[in-house]
């Protein structure tokens, strides 16, 4: 039935306005539609965990390919059920262990290269005027270094704030900063009215065909 | 009471209905408007623009529903430009709400061209712990990927998957990530693009770019589309207009109401403070 696009879009519409309502106020058609899609999410996902990972790993690479380890690791994994039973719940810690520490070093490993090569490129020339693919020239990098200091000063927190170099640079950093999360604001303004506007052309496109 | 004080006190669902109207308008009666294009936008389309014909593009498909107004329309755009120069796709995504989506328009245009599944491109779908599968990737993709595709089929009967062993500038040409947050670009640049050098451009959500502009300045991303506009942008340069193009008079709009709000509400704060 949901096959339907008609039918599929109607009932997507449908519960587009039931979250819309909450503008007006909250109320019961919100909940249900906010309901709905937390557990849809959620059986969706353990769908996708089942179809994607543990299948092909229990139908192909256990029982055709013998990689019989991998029947270690889905019991270590099981392990995080014991929660739910307060005598052996202190065996749960062995899989969060295993994942948090292989997850910390593993993220430690390639973490410093990305920001070396943005350290790197902090370094300007100021003595020469050249341009890059975005038509830098002397005067932008000397900006940019300024801003680039104050907004570092700015978090120096254990250095004494009474000179006025460090008041200075702090001050420039202060501005610098607020002006980034005045820019950062204005994308998410930009962001949140795309939303809107996706939704717009689903209702009046896709389900009530009023736009192509 | 003066008119201040009622633009100041005024219920915020007026402003919501003021909102709709002012963006269903003009989707209903599109108004061309003129569109600048912007260095970030034009430097990843040379980039797309710019890769061998007949190569491959890997596609990332790190999003969900809620960022598909911004992101789809630049990855349909690609994959249409892509398909155009006789390119393979592959896609990965690692957001397990957006797979099915990303499955789904890549499909629509790979019949519009008429490219065959397995051959001209393959999704390769999600799979759990995706940046590890992803790390995994640049050394063996049909083991990292356990050997199969979005739909469950054997990834190695795939003649597309025979030629492209890894994830290496040696079998992928370039990459397009479409991002909204983590697993993301980030991800890409510490597994993929810094260690095994393969160029990425990304296309983002305008909440998000911010963030990625260091990125892009430090060459470390070729170019970026930000958001709605940035996907309107690509859109007219690659020639294949779509869902952003006819939504970007409704954005201009929307926004100048917010300026104008923003505007009003502050000049009725001031005078009132002032009284």
């Amino acid at each position: 039935m949901f096959d339907n696009p008609t039918i599929a879009n109607t009932v997507g519409a449908i519960f587009t306005l039931f979250i819309f309502s909450y503008l007006w106020k909250e109320n019961a058609l919100y909940r249900l539609a906010e309901h709905i899609y937390v557990g849809l999410s959620a059986g969706y996902i353990v769908t996708m965990n089942w179809h994607t990972t543990l299948k092909p790993a229990i139908q192909q690479e256990i029982a055709v390919d013998k990689q019989y380890y991998l029947i270690t690791a889905i019991i270590i994994g099981l392990l995080m059920y014991t929660r739910y039973f307060p005598k052996i719940a202190w065996l749960a810690r062995i899989p969060m262990s295993i994942w948090v520490g292989y997850g910390v070093g593993y993220v430690l490993v390639f973490s410093p290269a990305p920001f070396i090569t943005q350290i790197t490129n902090s370094f300007q020339k100021f003595s020469a005027k050249y341009t890059t693919w975005y038509g830098t020239n002397t005067v932008n990098n000397i900006l940019f270094f300024i801003f680039l200091i104050g907004t570092m000063m700015y978090f120096f927190f254990t250095v004494k704030r009474d000179n006025p170099i460090m008041v200075g640079g702090a001050t420039i950093g202060r501005y610098v900063l607020m002006l980034a999360f005045g820019s950062a604001f204005g994308n998410t303004v930009q962001g949140r009215v795309s939303l809107f506007i996706g939704r717009c052309q689903y209702l009046l496109g896709d389900w009530l065909h009023l736009i192509k | 009471m003066n008119i201040f004080d009622v633009l100041q006190s005024v219920d915020r669902r007026v402003i919501y209905v003021l909102l709709a109207l002012v963006i269903a308008i003009p989707l209903l009666k599109p108004i061309p408007l003129p569109l600048s294009i912007a260095p970030e936008t034009q430097q990843c389309y040379d980039f797309l623009n710019g890769l061998p014909d007949g190569g491959v593009l890997w596609i990332g498909g790190d999003y969900d529903s809620g960022s598909a107004t911004e992101l789809t329309p630049v990855g349909i755009a690609a994959a249409k430009l892509a398909f155009k120069k006789n390119m393979k796709i592959i896609l990965y995504s690692m957001w397990n709400t957006g797979a099915t989506q990303n499955h789904n328009w890549l499909k629509a245009v790979a019949d519009e061209m008429g490219k065959q599944y397995g051959v001209d491109w393959v999704d390769i779908g999600w799979k759990a712990q995706a940046p590890y599968v992803l790390r995994g990737m640049t050394d063996d993709i049909i083991t990292a990927a356990q050997g199969t595709d979005f739909e469950g089929n054997s990834l190695a009967s795939l003649p597309l998957m025979q030629q492209v062993k890894k994830i290496t500038p040696e079998y992928v040409d370039g990459i397009l990530d479409l991002t909204t947050g983590s697993p993301g670009a980030d991800t890409y640049l510490q597994y993929v693009i810094e260690p095994k050098g393969v160029p990425c451009t990304v296309a983002v959500t305008a909440v998000s770019s911010a963030q990625y502009m260091p990125r892009v300045r430090a060459g470390q991303y070729k170019g970026l589309t930000n958001g709605l506009s940035g996907a309107a942008e690509f859109e007219k340069l690659t020639g294949f207009p779509g869902k952003a193009t006819a939504g970007i008079g409704a954005q201009a709009f929307s926004h100048a109401l917010i300026i104008l709000l923003i505007i009003l509400g502050n000049i009725g704060y001031v005078v009132n403070r002032r009284g």
